[in-house]
């Protein structure tokens, strides 16, 4: 029985090896580089390719020496079907594509020959390897005169808590038909919050794509530069520094296709269809013109960010960098119990608004204060980040009287004088009257225990807003797969019950065919039994009680074979020999069983002797004689 | 004896330092933590905004953190993110009072209302069933159910006398089984073929086609959620209801999970 359940899971095991083989089989990965050539400040597109898999996890590429690496997104093959009828019988229908297209942008770093290694990829769980190539990366084109970019930054030191506004001009007074710009500092800047100035709503922008798939608010306009006339791209930056420090920005690439001439004529304005989704038609040409590819890059820049001084620093300074002006105003200064004040602070002017800190109020006694709420209103005037910051602060008397709000001061630090300003507003008085409705009281008992009965004021929400920030992190839970998203885990999962239910079968049936099938409960027996004559004759060995040998001998013989051919113990003995020849017993075997008997007889009815060794021999006769009928009586 | 001890203290010391990597590491992430909470209080919401997602790009997941991020966001001014934030805290910390009402809060303020799928009663009898429990605890059902089958048809098979009632006991527990079963499936598929996304741009056009050049069919503001089907750079093709649905650039929709 062990065997065949045996061979099924042998057989199962190799069904499932072939299966794997043959699914393996159609999984196909392949890569294709867009181009092997490209200038500095172009990108070469990677695909990777995946059919055969359904629904592919996107794969993660390493590290590439010399290489920006982002991914662009995926494509899916649709399928196509052929069908070949010949003489109105269908022969042959063929089913393709449907593959997966994963598309990775690399962005040279230098010019050179420089080599992709072969990189590991994992899909699905399965590892591939893709092959080694090489990218030519040419040095940038001659300058023109007709084609330039400037980046102009309106300051280069700045004290930290200052923005810098980056101003990107891209001029041109040739045809364009294709382009690419990357600006290696627009996303990823250590130390710089990158952000975008405040749009005039009055204006009309255009969507221009950097750094590949990044959009920008940009304006086309014209202008004269050194008595020529350009077409002119521009957009900005403000780039607020974290920390202090001097940072050098790389140059911002520019590569495009200008258009030296045509093969049909159909010239429209430059800018007629700016941003077609078709990108051949990005300028409103066809894919008639003839092109020549040009590429440049700015200088680079160098931005120094300094620390604000630490001497003569007032108390109250908070961080606020730049030119301001502060008003308070307190509304209403004549009020009842329960009534709110409204506080209000104001600071405009041109610097780091975002980022400016509530002035310090102190707390008054007999007020209940609320946590305040800030606006940012940001403007931008001729390149100047300017706007309004304004805290409002609730403010309600518990008691009635003559209240004074103290002197609230906001300190900032002036880079244009290099010097701290400190501007001081109040006091303000408030006057605070009784509540006009007086709290009904009816005094019940007046004991040092006893209750008081005060009717109370229904709660009343005054202001609706989001709750406070949790100070705790919480529980922190790593980012690990769910066990059902583990194939090998999940069929963990479910298939040890099944082994242990198909262990519970076959002992719950062997113990029920114990119980029902006398045969077979003394066939299992029979061995055990044998073994405790045949114990007990190696004893008698050992004493050297010959006739005692032999007489456990053989009852160990003959209790094996009663048990195991489930007949009557006076039955069996040396008349089974032919039997048991005829159920797989050797000749020779046979004649050790005969004469092992033989001997038996001799030595128990005529008391003779026998040798020391010959005992031995016939204890390991008998043994051998017991296991071998074990393996053919099953 | 010696060499007993030697390998005893290898290991302990193993043990040790890995414990205090892991504090070491814990202890950065509280810092962290604490000086985002720091920025926030001084009104840098930018600032403690950034730190909560270095944190979250570290790997370091809670409900708090993402919550914070929410507020941090909120009072920057972009509700988009603000709720993107909430829903993605709900995973961790689904029962927070302080999550629900700001989510509440945020969603009174939108400008346009969310529509809402409709659903046949037998529809929403599967849903509101399939929602019941996450889609872990569904497989932990199954995975406990079927053990308890096996364990019992075990147990009828060695115990004579408990035959019958083996049978019983494990039919019914395998319709069970197969319900829960279907549930996990049925919820892991939904999970892994619809992703729930937010809008966190200030307005976003939905188109019909992918392209520029597509028809607006309706407008989308901030903070509005949609379930996305598929993306295909620089589109992602949301559907709203059974007649809303349509193409919209992926800047403009960020996904849940």
């Amino acid at each position: 029985m062990w065997k065949r359940i045996g061979s099924f899971l042998i057989l199962g095991v190799f069904l499932i090896c072939c299966a794997a083989v043959t699914f393996a089989r159609e999984a196909e990965v392949s890569i294709s580089v867009s181009q092997k050539e490209v200038l500095l400040g172009d990108s070469v597109i990677l695909t990777i390719t995946v059919k055969g898999i359904p629904n592919p996890e996107t794969p993660e590429l390493p590290d590439i020496p010399g290489f920006d690496v982002k991914f662009r997104g995926f494509r899916q093959e649709s399928f196509s079907s052929m069908t070949i009828i010949v003489n109105g019988r269908q022969v042959k229908n063929e089913r393709t594509g449907g593959g997966y297209n994963f598309d990775f942008e690399l962005i040279p770093q230098s010019t050179g020959v420089l080599t992709v290694p072969p990189l590991p990829i994992v899909i699905n769980g399965t590892k591939y390897t893709t092959q080694a190539f090489q990218v030519n990366v040419l040095d940038q084109s001659e300058k023109r005169e007709d084609i330039f970019i400037d980046v102009h930054f309106d300051k280069t030191k700045a004290y930290l808590g200052e923005k810098f506004l980056a101003t990107f001009k891209w001029y041109f007074s040739k045809d364009i038909a294709n382009y690419r710009i990357n600006i290696p500092w627009l996303e990823n800047i250590k130390d710089f919050l990158v952000t975008d100035p405040e749009l005039d709503k009055d204006r009309s922008y255009q969507r221009l794509i950097v750094n590949g798939d990044k959009q920008i608010a940009a304006i086309k306009s014209r202008e004269f530069y050194k008595g020529q006339e350009y077409m002119v791209v521009s957009f900005q930056k403000v780039l607020t520094p974290l920390a202090a420090g001097i940072y050098r920005l790389e140059p911002v690439f520019l590569k495009c296709d200008v258009i030296t001439g045509y093969r049909r004529s159909r010239r429209g304005s430059l800018f007629d269809s700016f941003f077609d989704s078709d990108f051949e038609d990005f300028f409103g040409f066809g894919r008639d013109a003839v092109t020549e590819p040009f590429a440049t890059r700015s200088n680079e820049i160098a931005l120094t960010v300094n620390e604000v001084p630490g001497q003569d620093k007032p108390v109250e300074y908070n961080g606020a960098v730049g030119r301001f002006t502060f008003d308070v105003d307190v509304k209403p200064r004549s009020l009842k119990v329960g009534e709110p004040i409204t506080l209000t602070m104001k600071v405009a002017g041109s610097g780091n608004i975002e980022q400016l800190q509530l002035p310090h109020i102190p707390d008054i006694e007999s007020f209940k204060s609320y946590e305040p709420e800030s606006k940012v209103n940001i403007t931008q005037e001729n390149g100047q980040v300017r706007g309004e910051k304004i805290f409002e602060k609730v403010l309600i008397p518990r008691s009635p009287g003559d209240y004074k709000i103290p002197e609230i001061t906001f300190a900032f630090f002036n880079p244009a004088t290099g010097r701290y300003q400190t501007e001081v507003r109040g006091p303000f008085s408030i006057h605070v009257d009784k509540a006009e409705k007086e709290e009904e009281v009816t005094v019940i008992a007046i004991t040092p225990e006893g209750p008081e009965d005060r009717p109370r004021r229904e709660l009343k929400v005054l202001k609706k807003g989001i709750h406070y920030i949790m100070t705790d992190i919480g529980k922190i839970v790593s980012p690990k797969k769910p066990i059902y998203e583990n194939i090998v885990l999940s069929l963990l999962v479910f298939l040890t019950p099944v082994i242990m239910l198909v262990g519970m079968f076959v002992f719950g049936r062997r113990r029920e065919r114990l119980n029902t099938d006398i045969a077979f409960a003394r066939s299992r027996q029979a061995f055990k039994s044998s073994r405790i004559f045949i114990k007990q004759a190696e004893l008698a060995l050992k004493n050297g009680q010959t006739r005692e040998f032999y007489d456990l001998l053989i009852k160990g013989i003959n209790t094996y074979l009663a048990e195991k051919l489930n007949r009557q113990l006076g039955s069996v003995g040396v008349t089974l020999a032919e039997e048991l020849r005829g159920k797989g017993l050797k000749e020779k075997e046979c004649e050790e069983f005969t004469s092992l008997y033989e001997k038996a007889n001799e030595v128990i009815f005529s008391s003779l002797n026998v040798e020391s060794e010959k005992l031995k021999k016939d204890f390991k006769t008998a043994n051998e004689l017991i296991t071998r009928l074990e393996r053919i009586l099953r | 004896m010696k060499y007993v001890i030697r390998i005893t203290a290898i290991i302990a010391a193993c043990i040790f330092y890995g414990a205090f990597f892991c504090h070491a590491e814990t202890s950065v992430s509280y810092d962290i933590f604490f000086k985002a909470n720091r920025l926030y209080d001084d009104g840098d919401f930018a600032g403690a905004a950034k730190l909560y997602e270095e944190l979250i790009s570290k790997g370091v997941l809670s409900g708090n953190i993402y919550y914070n991020l929410g507020n941090a966001y909120y009072k920057m001014g972009k509700t988009g993110k603000a709720l993107l934030n909430y829903e993605r805290a709900k995973k961790f910390i689904p029962d927070s009072e302080e999550l629900s009402a700001n989510v509440s809060f945020i969603k009174s303020t939108l400008d346009v209302e969310q529509p809402e799928e409709t659903y046949s009663i037998y529809q929403k009898i599967w849903r509101s069933i399939r929602g019941a429990v996450s889609v872990s605890a569904w497989f932990i059902i199954s995975a406990v159910l079927f053990f308890s089958i096996c364990l019992i048809l075990g147990i009828g098979f060695i115990n004579y006398h408990f035959r019958p009632k083996s049978h019983l006991i494990s039919g019914t527990l395998t319709l069970i089984f197969i319900l829960s079963f279907i549930c996990f499936f049925d919820a892991y598929n939904s999970g892994k073929n619809f992703k729930e996304g937010i809008i966190i741009l200030p307005e976003a056009d939905v188109r019909y086609s992918p392209s520029y050049s597509g028809v607006v069919a309706f407008k989308l503001s901030e903070g509005m959620r949609a379930q996305i089907i598929r993306g295909q750079d620089p589109w992602t093709h949301i559907r709203l209801s059974k007649e809303k649905s349509g193409w919209v650039e992926s800047e403009a929709i960020e996904a849940i999970w």
